[in-house]
Protein backbone atom coordinates (compact mmCIF):
# COMPACT_ATOMS: atom_id res chain seq x y z
CA UNK A 1 0.00 0.00 0.00
CA UNK A 2 1.41 3.35 -0.98
CA UNK A 3 0.27 6.72 -2.11
CA UNK A 4 1.72 9.85 -3.62
CA UNK A 5 1.09 13.30 -2.24
CA UNK A 6 0.33 14.75 -5.67
CA UNK A 7 -2.49 12.23 -6.21
CA UNK A 8 -4.55 13.80 -3.45
CA UNK A 9 -6.31 17.12 -3.26
CA UNK A 10 -6.64 17.44 0.48
CA UNK A 11 -5.18 20.39 2.36
CA UNK A 12 -2.20 19.62 4.55
CA UNK A 13 -2.72 19.41 8.30
CA UNK A 14 -2.30 22.75 10.09
CA UNK A 15 0.82 21.67 11.98
CA UNK A 16 2.75 21.60 8.73
CA UNK A 17 1.68 25.17 7.97
CA UNK A 18 2.60 26.56 11.37
CA UNK A 19 5.42 29.08 11.64
CA UNK A 20 8.87 27.48 11.73
CA UNK A 21 9.39 27.87 15.44
CA UNK A 22 8.45 26.19 18.68
CA UNK A 23 8.11 29.55 20.43
CA UNK A 24 4.55 30.72 21.16
CA UNK A 25 3.59 33.88 19.26
CA UNK A 26 3.13 37.01 21.42
CA UNK A 27 -0.22 37.02 23.10
CA UNK A 28 -1.00 33.50 21.95
CA UNK A 29 -3.22 31.54 24.25
CA UNK A 30 -1.91 28.25 25.57
CA UNK A 31 -5.28 26.60 25.12
CA UNK A 32 -5.21 24.18 22.26
CA UNK A 33 -8.12 23.57 19.98
CA UNK A 34 -8.53 20.66 17.64
CA UNK A 35 -11.83 21.67 16.12
CA UNK A 36 -10.18 23.11 13.00
CA UNK A 37 -8.19 19.98 12.28
CA UNK A 38 -9.35 17.39 9.76
CA UNK A 39 -10.50 14.05 11.15
CA UNK A 40 -7.59 11.86 12.15
CA UNK A 41 -6.14 9.97 9.24
CA UNK A 42 -7.48 12.29 6.57
CA UNK A 43 -5.25 13.67 3.85
CA UNK A 44 -1.77 12.51 2.89
CA UNK A 45 -0.27 13.63 6.22
CA UNK A 46 -3.06 11.91 8.14
CA UNK A 47 -2.62 8.75 6.13
CA UNK A 48 1.11 8.85 6.79
CA UNK A 49 0.32 9.19 10.50
CA UNK A 50 -1.93 6.14 10.37
CA UNK A 51 0.67 4.12 8.47
CA UNK A 52 3.29 5.13 11.02
CA UNK A 53 1.14 3.97 13.91
CA UNK A 54 0.34 0.72 12.11
CA UNK A 55 4.03 0.11 11.53
CA UNK A 56 4.82 0.82 15.18
CA UNK A 57 2.03 -1.43 16.44
CA UNK A 58 3.01 -4.30 14.10
CA UNK A 59 6.71 -4.08 14.84
CA UNK A 60 6.32 -3.79 18.59
CA UNK A 61 4.13 -6.86 18.65
CA UNK A 62 7.04 -8.82 17.15
CA UNK A 63 9.71 -7.61 19.61
CA UNK A 64 10.54 -8.99 23.02
CA UNK A 65 13.78 -7.14 23.73
CA UNK A 66 13.90 -3.73 25.43
CA UNK A 67 16.66 -2.41 23.20
CA UNK A 68 14.95 -3.54 20.01
CA UNK A 69 11.75 -1.91 21.24
CA UNK A 70 13.68 1.31 21.81
CA UNK A 71 15.18 1.21 18.31
CA UNK A 72 11.85 0.51 16.63
CA UNK A 73 10.14 3.23 18.68
CA UNK A 74 12.72 5.93 18.11
CA UNK A 75 13.12 5.42 14.36
CA UNK A 76 9.36 5.22 13.92
CA UNK A 77 8.60 8.39 15.88
CA UNK A 78 11.51 10.27 14.32
CA UNK A 79 10.16 9.45 10.87
CA UNK A 80 6.57 10.09 11.93
CA UNK A 81 7.27 13.56 13.32
CA UNK A 82 10.35 14.38 11.21
CA UNK A 83 12.73 14.77 14.16
CA UNK A 84 16.45 14.06 13.91
CA UNK A 85 16.85 13.60 17.67
CA UNK A 86 15.03 11.31 20.08
CA UNK A 87 15.69 9.28 23.21
CA UNK A 88 13.88 6.61 25.23
CA UNK A 89 14.42 5.71 28.90
CA UNK A 90 12.89 3.01 31.10
CA UNK A 91 12.14 3.25 34.82
CA UNK A 92 13.36 0.08 36.54
CA UNK A 93 11.44 0.39 39.81
CA UNK A 94 9.52 3.01 41.72
CA UNK A 95 11.92 5.68 42.94
CA UNK A 96 14.91 4.47 40.88
CA UNK A 97 16.63 6.65 38.29
CA UNK A 98 15.62 6.29 34.66
CA UNK A 99 17.87 4.06 32.54
CA UNK A 100 18.68 5.29 29.05
CA UNK A 101 17.87 2.62 26.46
CA UNK A 102 18.75 4.45 23.24
CA UNK A 103 19.51 8.04 22.20
CA UNK A 104 19.62 9.28 18.62
CA UNK A 105 21.24 12.67 18.10
CA UNK A 106 21.61 13.41 21.83
CA UNK A 107 24.88 12.76 23.65
CA UNK A 108 24.38 9.79 26.01
CA UNK A 109 25.81 11.81 28.92
CA UNK A 110 23.27 14.62 28.48
CA UNK A 111 20.48 12.12 27.84
CA UNK A 112 21.23 10.30 31.12
CA UNK A 113 21.06 13.58 33.03
CA UNK A 114 17.77 14.53 31.37
CA UNK A 115 16.25 11.14 32.22
CA UNK A 116 17.19 11.43 35.88
CA UNK A 117 15.77 14.93 36.29
CA UNK A 118 12.63 14.62 34.21
CA UNK A 119 11.37 11.12 34.99
CA UNK A 120 10.03 12.12 38.40
CA UNK A 121 8.54 15.43 37.33
CA UNK A 122 6.68 13.93 34.36
CA UNK A 123 4.88 11.40 36.53
CA UNK A 124 4.32 13.59 39.56
CA UNK A 125 2.44 16.46 37.93
CA UNK A 126 -0.59 17.87 39.69
CA UNK A 127 -3.70 16.02 38.54
CA UNK A 128 -1.66 12.97 37.55
CA UNK A 129 -1.60 13.90 33.85
CA UNK A 130 0.31 11.51 31.61
CA UNK A 131 0.10 13.79 28.53
CA UNK A 132 3.22 14.71 26.59
CA UNK A 133 4.51 18.23 27.32
CA UNK A 134 6.06 20.90 25.14
CA UNK A 135 9.21 22.02 26.91
CA UNK A 136 8.85 25.70 25.97
CA UNK A 137 5.41 25.81 27.62
CA UNK A 138 7.00 25.00 30.96
CA UNK A 139 9.13 28.14 31.14
CA UNK A 140 6.90 29.87 33.68
CA UNK A 141 6.53 26.75 35.83
CA UNK A 142 8.81 25.26 38.47
CA UNK A 143 9.73 22.29 36.29
CA UNK A 144 13.32 21.26 37.10
CA UNK A 145 16.07 20.89 34.52
CA UNK A 146 14.35 23.15 32.02
CA UNK A 147 17.61 24.63 30.73
CA UNK A 148 19.10 21.13 30.57
CA UNK A 149 16.29 19.99 28.26
CA UNK A 150 16.29 23.18 26.18
CA UNK A 151 20.08 23.22 25.79
CA UNK A 152 19.90 19.60 24.59
CA UNK A 153 17.37 20.65 21.95
CA UNK A 154 14.48 18.70 23.46
CA UNK A 155 11.09 20.00 22.35
CA UNK A 156 8.72 17.31 23.63
CA UNK A 157 8.93 15.12 26.73
CA UNK A 158 6.40 12.35 27.23
CA UNK A 159 5.81 9.71 29.90
CA UNK A 160 5.43 6.07 28.86
CA UNK A 161 2.95 4.13 30.98
CA UNK A 162 0.66 1.11 30.90
CA UNK A 163 -2.40 0.97 33.13
CA UNK A 164 -1.02 4.14 34.74
CA UNK A 165 2.10 2.25 35.82
CA UNK A 166 5.17 4.39 35.14
CA UNK A 167 7.45 2.58 32.70
CA UNK A 168 9.62 5.13 30.92
CA UNK A 169 9.88 8.44 29.14
CA UNK A 170 10.56 9.72 25.66
CA UNK A 171 12.13 12.90 24.34
CA UNK A 172 11.85 14.31 20.84
CA UNK A 173 13.99 17.09 19.39
CA UNK A 174 12.96 19.89 17.06
CA UNK A 175 11.17 18.92 13.84
CA UNK A 176 13.61 19.36 10.98
CA UNK A 177 10.85 20.78 8.78
CA UNK A 178 10.53 23.67 11.24
CA UNK A 179 6.90 22.81 12.00
CA UNK A 180 5.58 22.90 15.54
CA UNK A 181 3.89 20.05 17.37
CA UNK A 182 0.13 20.59 17.21
CA UNK A 183 -2.37 19.37 19.79
CA UNK A 184 -3.24 16.56 17.38
CA UNK A 185 0.43 15.61 17.04
CA UNK A 186 0.69 15.30 20.81
CA UNK A 187 -2.45 13.14 20.90
CA UNK A 188 -1.02 10.90 18.20
CA UNK A 189 2.29 10.73 20.07
CA UNK A 190 0.49 9.76 23.30
CA UNK A 191 -1.44 7.04 21.43
CA UNK A 192 1.79 5.71 19.92
CA UNK A 193 3.40 5.66 23.35
CA UNK A 194 0.50 3.59 24.65
CA UNK A 195 1.62 0.85 22.25
CA UNK A 196 5.16 1.28 23.54
CA UNK A 197 3.99 1.09 27.17
CA UNK A 198 2.14 -2.18 26.63
CA UNK A 199 5.10 -3.59 24.75
CA UNK A 200 7.56 -2.61 27.51
CA UNK A 201 5.35 -4.17 30.16
CA UNK A 202 4.86 -7.39 28.19
CA UNK A 203 8.58 -7.62 27.56
CA UNK A 204 9.40 -7.12 31.24
CA UNK A 205 6.99 -9.92 32.16
CA UNK A 206 8.34 -12.19 29.42
CA UNK A 207 11.96 -11.55 30.41
CA UNK A 208 11.21 -12.24 34.05
CA UNK A 209 9.47 -15.51 33.14
CA UNK A 210 12.39 -16.66 30.96
CA UNK A 211 14.90 -15.74 33.67
CA UNK A 212 12.90 -17.51 36.35
CA UNK A 213 12.78 -20.66 34.22
CA UNK A 214 16.50 -20.46 33.59
CA UNK A 215 17.19 -19.98 37.28
CA UNK A 216 15.01 -22.95 38.19
CA UNK A 217 16.69 -25.16 35.62
CA UNK A 218 20.14 -24.12 36.83
CA UNK A 219 19.13 -24.70 40.44
CA UNK A 220 17.91 -28.14 39.47
CA UNK A 221 21.19 -28.90 37.66
CA UNK A 222 23.14 -27.73 40.72
CA UNK A 223 21.06 -29.96 42.96
CA UNK A 224 21.69 -32.94 40.71
CA UNK A 225 25.41 -32.20 40.66
CA UNK A 226 25.50 -31.80 44.43
CA UNK A 227 23.69 -35.07 44.80
CA UNK A 228 26.22 -36.78 42.60
CA UNK A 229 29.10 -35.23 44.54
CA UNK A 230 27.57 -36.28 47.80
CA UNK A 231 27.18 -39.87 46.65
CA UNK A 232 30.73 -39.98 45.34
CA UNK A 233 32.09 -38.51 48.53
CA UNK A 234 30.24 -40.96 50.70
CA UNK A 235 31.31 -43.88 48.56
CA UNK A 236 35.03 -43.16 48.26
CA UNK A 237 36.00 -41.20 51.35
CA UNK A 238 33.69 -42.36 54.05
CA UNK A 239 36.07 -44.92 55.43
CA UNK A 240 39.37 -43.04 55.07
CA UNK A 241 38.34 -39.74 56.58
CA UNK A 242 35.03 -39.91 58.30
CA UNK A 243 35.46 -43.24 60.05
CA UNK A 244 38.35 -42.05 62.27
CA UNK A 245 36.34 -38.97 63.17
CA UNK A 246 33.35 -41.12 63.96
CA UNK A 247 35.47 -43.31 66.20
CA UNK A 248 36.88 -40.25 67.98
CA UNK A 249 33.35 -38.91 68.38
CA UNK A 250 32.12 -42.23 69.80
CA UNK A 251 34.90 -42.38 72.39
CA UNK A 252 34.28 -38.79 73.35
CA UNK A 253 30.58 -39.56 73.78
CA UNK A 254 31.50 -42.51 75.95
CA UNK A 255 33.80 -40.36 78.10
CA UNK A 256 31.08 -37.72 78.36
CA UNK A 257 28.53 -40.27 79.52
CA UNK A 258 30.99 -41.56 82.10
CA UNK A 259 31.45 -38.09 83.50
CA UNK A 260 28.60 -37.93 86.01
CA UNK A 261 29.09 -34.48 87.44
CA UNK A 262 28.89 -31.20 85.62
CA UNK A 263 32.24 -29.48 85.94
CA UNK A 264 35.30 -28.21 84.05
CA UNK A 265 36.26 -31.67 82.82
CA UNK A 266 32.83 -32.41 81.34
CA UNK A 267 32.79 -28.93 79.78
CA UNK A 268 36.19 -29.57 78.17
CA UNK A 269 35.09 -32.97 76.83
CA UNK A 270 31.92 -31.43 75.40
CA UNK A 271 33.97 -28.72 73.70
CA UNK A 272 36.28 -31.32 72.13
CA UNK A 273 33.22 -33.28 71.00
CA UNK A 274 31.66 -30.16 69.39
CA UNK A 275 34.89 -29.22 67.65
CA UNK A 276 35.22 -32.76 66.34
CA UNK A 277 31.75 -32.47 64.82
CA UNK A 278 32.67 -29.12 63.24
CA UNK A 279 35.80 -30.68 61.79
CA UNK A 280 33.67 -33.35 60.20
CA UNK A 281 31.43 -30.67 58.64
CA UNK A 282 34.39 -28.69 57.33
CA UNK A 283 35.83 -31.84 55.83
CA UNK A 284 32.65 -32.32 53.87
CA UNK A 285 32.79 -28.78 52.49
CA UNK A 286 36.43 -29.01 51.52
CA UNK A 287 35.89 -32.22 49.63
CA UNK A 288 33.01 -30.68 47.71
CA UNK A 289 35.16 -27.71 46.78
CA UNK A 290 37.98 -29.96 45.63
CA UNK A 291 35.55 -31.52 43.20
CA UNK A 292 34.25 -28.17 42.07
CA UNK A 293 37.77 -26.89 41.44
CA UNK A 294 38.09 -29.60 38.88
CA UNK A 295 41.09 -31.39 40.24
CA UNK A 296 39.73 -34.60 38.80
CA UNK A 297 37.61 -33.11 36.03
CA UNK A 298 37.83 -35.05 32.80
CA UNK A 299 37.04 -32.83 29.82
CA UNK A 300 36.29 -34.24 26.38
CA UNK A 301 37.58 -31.60 23.98
CA UNK A 302 36.04 -31.41 20.52
CA UNK A 303 36.91 -29.50 17.38
CA UNK A 304 34.29 -26.87 16.52
CA UNK A 305 33.09 -23.32 16.04
CA UNK A 306 32.74 -21.60 19.42
CA UNK A 307 30.10 -19.22 18.07
CA UNK A 308 27.50 -22.00 17.79
CA UNK A 309 27.12 -22.85 21.50
CA UNK A 310 27.66 -19.19 22.43
CA UNK A 311 24.81 -18.05 20.17
CA UNK A 312 22.45 -20.59 21.76
CA UNK A 313 23.59 -19.43 25.21
CA UNK A 314 23.18 -15.74 24.21
CA UNK A 315 19.60 -16.19 23.03
CA UNK A 316 18.73 -17.86 26.31
CA UNK A 317 20.67 -15.51 28.58
CA UNK A 318 19.72 -12.14 27.02
CA UNK A 319 16.14 -11.86 28.35
CA UNK A 320 17.26 -12.23 31.95
CA UNK A 321 20.01 -9.66 31.61
CA UNK A 322 17.70 -7.25 29.80
CA UNK A 323 15.16 -7.74 32.59
CA UNK A 324 17.81 -6.24 34.88
CA UNK A 325 18.14 -3.27 32.46
CA UNK A 326 21.57 -4.22 31.21
CA UNK A 327 22.25 -4.69 27.51
CA UNK A 328 23.88 -7.92 26.32
CA UNK A 329 25.38 -8.05 22.83
CA UNK A 330 27.03 -10.90 20.96
CA UNK A 331 29.26 -10.42 17.93
CA UNK A 332 31.97 -12.25 16.03
CA UNK A 333 34.13 -11.78 12.98
CA UNK A 334 32.78 -13.11 9.69
CA UNK A 335 34.92 -16.23 9.92
CA UNK A 336 36.04 -17.85 13.16
CA UNK A 337 38.49 -20.76 12.86
CA UNK A 338 37.71 -24.03 14.61
CA UNK A 339 39.05 -24.44 18.15
CA UNK A 340 39.40 -27.29 20.64
CA UNK A 341 37.00 -26.96 23.54
CA UNK A 342 34.19 -28.60 25.49
CA UNK A 343 30.87 -26.95 24.72
CA UNK A 344 29.46 -27.17 28.21
CA UNK A 345 32.58 -25.82 29.88
CA UNK A 346 32.98 -22.97 27.35
CA UNK A 347 29.42 -21.85 28.06
CA UNK A 348 30.04 -22.25 31.80
CA UNK A 349 33.07 -19.92 31.63
CA UNK A 350 31.32 -17.24 29.55
CA UNK A 351 28.23 -17.45 31.75
CA UNK A 352 30.38 -16.98 34.86
CA UNK A 353 32.17 -13.98 33.33
CA UNK A 354 28.91 -12.36 32.21
CA UNK A 355 27.34 -13.15 35.58
CA UNK A 356 30.27 -11.41 37.22
CA UNK A 357 29.81 -8.35 34.97
CA UNK A 358 26.09 -8.23 35.78
CA UNK A 359 26.90 -8.30 39.51
CA UNK A 360 29.28 -5.38 39.39
CA UNK A 361 27.80 -3.15 36.63
CA UNK A 362 24.87 -0.84 37.40
CA UNK A 363 21.61 -0.78 35.43
CA UNK A 364 22.07 0.84 32.01
CA UNK A 365 25.44 -0.87 31.46
CA UNK A 366 26.38 -2.75 28.33
CA UNK A 367 28.01 -6.18 28.29
CA UNK A 368 29.42 -7.49 25.02
CA UNK A 369 30.59 -11.00 24.19
CA UNK A 370 32.86 -10.83 21.15
CA UNK A 371 34.65 -13.65 19.34
CA UNK A 372 37.63 -13.20 17.02
CA UNK A 373 40.77 -15.05 15.90
CA UNK A 374 44.07 -13.83 17.33
CA UNK A 375 47.81 -14.41 17.22
CA UNK A 376 49.04 -14.08 20.79
CA UNK A 377 52.55 -14.78 22.05
CA UNK A 378 53.37 -16.62 18.83
CA UNK A 379 50.36 -18.94 18.89
CA UNK A 380 47.03 -18.95 17.07
CA UNK A 381 43.93 -18.68 19.23
CA UNK A 382 40.24 -18.02 19.16
CA UNK A 383 39.64 -15.24 21.66
CA UNK A 384 36.32 -14.75 23.45
CA UNK A 385 36.11 -11.33 25.12
CA UNK A 386 33.53 -10.42 27.74
CA UNK A 387 33.56 -6.62 27.80
CA UNK A 388 31.64 -4.38 30.18
CA UNK A 389 31.47 -0.62 30.62
CA UNK A 390 31.12 -0.85 34.39
CA UNK A 391 33.18 0.62 37.23
CA UNK A 392 36.35 -1.42 36.54
CA UNK A 393 38.52 -3.20 39.10
CA UNK A 394 40.78 -1.31 41.51
CA UNK A 395 44.51 -1.92 40.76
CA UNK A 396 45.25 -3.28 44.24
CA UNK A 397 42.52 -5.92 43.88
CA UNK A 398 43.29 -6.93 40.31
CA UNK A 399 46.04 -9.47 41.20
CA UNK A 400 43.62 -11.36 43.47
CA UNK A 401 40.45 -11.59 41.40
CA UNK A 402 41.21 -15.15 40.24
CA UNK A 403 41.83 -16.29 43.82
CA UNK A 404 39.27 -18.62 45.33
CA UNK A 405 36.86 -17.05 47.84
CA UNK A 406 37.86 -13.50 46.81
CA UNK A 407 35.46 -11.09 45.10
CA UNK A 408 36.69 -7.52 44.78
CA UNK A 409 36.94 -6.98 48.51
CA UNK A 410 35.12 -8.30 51.54
CA UNK A 411 32.46 -5.63 51.35
CA UNK A 412 31.76 -6.40 47.70
CA UNK A 413 31.46 -10.09 48.57
CA UNK A 414 28.87 -9.24 51.14
CA UNK A 415 26.99 -6.86 48.86
CA UNK A 416 26.97 -9.09 45.78
CA UNK A 417 26.74 -12.47 47.45
CA UNK A 418 28.28 -15.72 46.28
CA UNK A 419 31.44 -17.44 47.47
CA UNK A 420 33.86 -15.81 45.05
CA UNK A 421 34.57 -19.15 43.37
CA UNK A 422 33.29 -18.15 39.88
CA UNK A 423 36.41 -16.56 38.43
CA UNK A 424 38.81 -19.05 40.03
CA UNK A 425 36.80 -21.92 38.61
CA UNK A 426 36.51 -20.21 35.20
CA UNK A 427 40.29 -19.86 34.93
CA UNK A 428 40.75 -23.47 36.05
CA UNK A 429 38.35 -24.64 33.32
CA UNK A 430 40.13 -22.48 30.70
CA UNK A 431 43.45 -24.12 31.64
CA UNK A 432 41.82 -27.56 31.46
CA UNK A 433 40.99 -26.75 27.84
CA UNK A 434 44.64 -25.74 27.24
CA UNK A 435 43.55 -22.11 27.10
CA UNK A 436 44.05 -19.00 29.19
CA UNK A 437 41.82 -16.50 30.94
CA UNK A 438 43.10 -12.95 31.47
CA UNK A 439 41.66 -9.63 32.47
CA UNK A 440 42.38 -6.01 31.74
CA UNK A 441 40.52 -3.15 33.31
CA UNK A 442 40.39 0.60 33.61
CA UNK A 443 38.87 2.15 36.69
CA UNK A 444 35.71 4.00 35.71
CA UNK A 445 35.69 2.71 32.12
CA UNK A 446 35.13 -1.03 32.27
CA UNK A 447 36.66 -4.46 32.28
CA UNK A 448 37.48 -7.02 29.58
CA UNK A 449 38.00 -10.70 30.33
CA UNK A 450 39.72 -12.60 27.48
CA UNK A 451 39.38 -16.34 27.14
CA UNK A 452 41.84 -17.81 24.65
CA UNK A 453 41.26 -21.27 23.21
CA UNK A 454 43.82 -23.09 21.01
CA UNK A 455 42.96 -23.65 17.35
CA UNK A 456 42.06 -27.16 16.29
CA UNK B 1 12.21 -3.53 -7.67
CA UNK B 2 12.59 -6.25 -5.10
CA UNK B 3 10.37 -6.20 -2.05
CA UNK B 4 12.97 -7.54 0.35
CA UNK B 5 15.70 -5.25 1.60
CA UNK B 6 19.21 -5.52 0.25
CA UNK B 7 22.24 -3.36 0.94
CA UNK B 8 25.39 -3.54 -1.15
CA UNK B 9 28.60 -1.65 -0.71
CA UNK B 10 30.40 -0.32 -3.81
CA UNK B 11 33.92 1.02 -4.32
CA UNK B 12 34.38 4.66 -3.36
CA UNK B 13 37.26 7.11 -2.77
CA UNK B 14 39.10 7.09 0.59
CA UNK B 15 37.17 8.36 3.64
CA UNK B 16 33.88 7.95 1.75
CA UNK B 17 31.46 5.08 1.30
CA UNK B 18 28.82 4.19 -1.26
CA UNK B 19 25.82 2.06 -0.28
CA UNK B 20 23.13 0.95 -2.69
CA UNK B 21 19.81 -0.03 -1.15
CA UNK B 22 17.02 -2.05 -2.68
CA UNK B 23 13.53 -3.04 -1.55
CA UNK B 24 11.65 -1.73 1.48
CA UNK B 25 13.33 0.52 4.02
CA UNK B 26 11.34 -0.05 7.19
CA UNK B 27 11.61 -1.04 10.85
CA UNK B 28 13.05 -4.43 9.98
CA UNK B 29 16.16 -2.99 8.38
CA UNK B 30 16.50 0.63 9.61
CA UNK B 31 18.85 -0.51 12.37
CA UNK B 32 20.91 -2.57 9.90
CA UNK B 33 21.49 0.54 7.80
CA UNK B 34 22.37 2.64 10.85
CA UNK B 35 24.76 0.01 12.20
CA UNK B 36 26.55 -0.26 8.86
CA UNK B 37 26.96 3.52 8.70
CA UNK B 38 28.21 3.57 12.31
CA UNK B 39 30.77 0.94 11.35
CA UNK B 40 31.86 3.00 8.32
CA UNK B 41 32.07 6.17 10.44
CA UNK B 42 34.18 4.38 13.05
CA UNK B 43 36.47 3.20 10.23
CA UNK B 44 36.99 6.84 9.20
CA UNK B 45 34.51 6.84 6.33
CA UNK B 46 32.08 9.47 7.53
CA UNK B 47 31.08 10.88 4.12
CA UNK B 48 28.49 8.38 2.97
CA UNK B 49 26.50 8.29 -0.25
CA UNK B 50 23.34 6.18 -0.20
CA UNK B 51 21.69 5.32 -3.49
CA UNK B 52 17.93 4.92 -3.03
CA UNK B 53 16.89 4.54 -6.68
CA UNK B 54 15.75 0.95 -6.09
CA UNK B 55 13.96 1.53 -2.80
CA UNK B 56 10.32 0.74 -3.47
CA UNK B 57 8.90 1.84 -0.12
CA UNK B 58 10.07 3.86 2.82
CA UNK B 59 8.20 3.58 6.12
CA UNK B 60 8.41 5.99 9.04
CA UNK B 61 11.23 3.99 10.59
CA UNK B 62 13.15 4.23 7.33
CA UNK B 63 12.72 8.00 7.30
CA UNK B 64 13.71 8.08 10.97
CA UNK B 65 16.91 6.17 10.22
CA UNK B 66 17.86 8.62 7.45
CA UNK B 67 17.30 11.58 9.80
CA UNK B 68 19.31 9.89 12.56
CA UNK B 69 22.15 9.15 10.13
CA UNK B 70 22.21 12.74 8.87
CA UNK B 71 22.53 13.98 12.46
CA UNK B 72 25.10 11.31 13.38
CA UNK B 73 27.36 12.00 10.38
CA UNK B 74 27.09 15.79 10.82
CA UNK B 75 28.30 15.31 14.41
CA UNK B 76 31.28 13.36 13.04
CA UNK B 77 32.10 16.16 10.56
CA UNK B 78 30.86 13.92 7.80
CA UNK B 79 27.85 13.97 5.56
CA UNK B 80 25.01 11.77 4.34
CA UNK B 81 24.00 12.24 0.72
CA UNK B 82 20.96 10.50 -0.73
CA UNK B 83 21.06 9.79 -4.43
CA UNK B 84 18.41 9.34 -7.07
CA UNK B 85 15.51 8.84 -4.71
CA UNK B 86 12.61 6.93 -6.19
CA UNK B 87 9.16 8.53 -6.57
CA UNK B 88 7.98 6.53 -3.59
CA UNK B 89 10.68 7.98 -1.35
CA UNK B 90 10.30 11.48 -2.81
CA UNK B 91 6.58 11.54 -1.93
CA UNK B 92 7.33 10.98 1.74
CA UNK B 93 10.32 13.32 1.81
CA UNK B 94 8.27 16.14 0.29
CA UNK B 95 5.25 15.51 2.47
CA UNK B 96 7.36 15.71 5.60
CA UNK B 97 9.19 18.81 4.30
CA UNK B 98 12.57 17.15 4.54
CA UNK B 99 14.03 18.44 1.28
CA UNK B 100 15.99 21.19 3.07
CA UNK B 101 17.33 18.94 5.82
CA UNK B 102 18.30 15.92 3.72
CA UNK B 103 21.05 16.25 1.13
CA UNK B 104 19.42 14.95 -2.08
CA UNK B 105 21.34 14.55 -5.33
CA UNK B 106 20.38 13.13 -8.68
CA UNK B 107 23.46 11.00 -9.42
CA UNK B 108 26.31 9.31 -7.58
CA UNK B 109 28.85 11.49 -9.40
CA UNK B 110 27.03 14.62 -8.28
CA UNK B 111 26.83 13.26 -4.73
CA UNK B 112 30.58 12.71 -4.55
CA UNK B 113 31.12 16.24 -5.85
CA UNK B 114 29.05 17.68 -3.00
CA UNK B 115 31.23 15.90 -0.45
CA UNK B 116 34.39 17.23 -2.06
CA UNK B 117 35.58 14.23 -4.04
Amino acid sequence: MFWKAKDRDIPPVPSEEAPPTDEPSPGATKERTVTRLPAFGEGPAGELSLLSMLELSNELSARMDLYEIAEVTLFNLMGHFACSRAALWVLPEEGEDAVLLRAQGFSPKVARAVGTVWSRWLFDRPGGSLDPVLVHELRDTNAPGLSLAEDAGIVVLAPVAARRRRLGLLALGRRVSGATFSARDLEVLAASLNFVGVSLENTALYNRAIETNRGLRQANERLLELDRLKSEFLRTLNHELRTPLTVIGAYLDSLLMGEKEEGPRKHQLRTVRDESSKLEGMLLNLLDFGKLMGDDLQLSLERGDVTNPLRVWYEERRPGITAGFRELQFSHTSSVPAAFFERRRLVQIVDALVGNAVKFCPAGSKITVRVEPETHEGSEWVRVDVIDDGPGIAPDRLPHIFDSFRQGDGSETRRHGGMGMGLAFARRLAEKMNGTLDVRTELGSGTTFSLRLPLA
Amino acid sequence: MADTFQMTSADSPPSTALLRLEGRLDARNAQTLVQECQRLRDAGRSRIVVNLSRVAFVASSGVGSLLALTEMLNDANGKLVLVDISDAVRSVVELLNLTQFLNLQTSEAEAFQTIGV
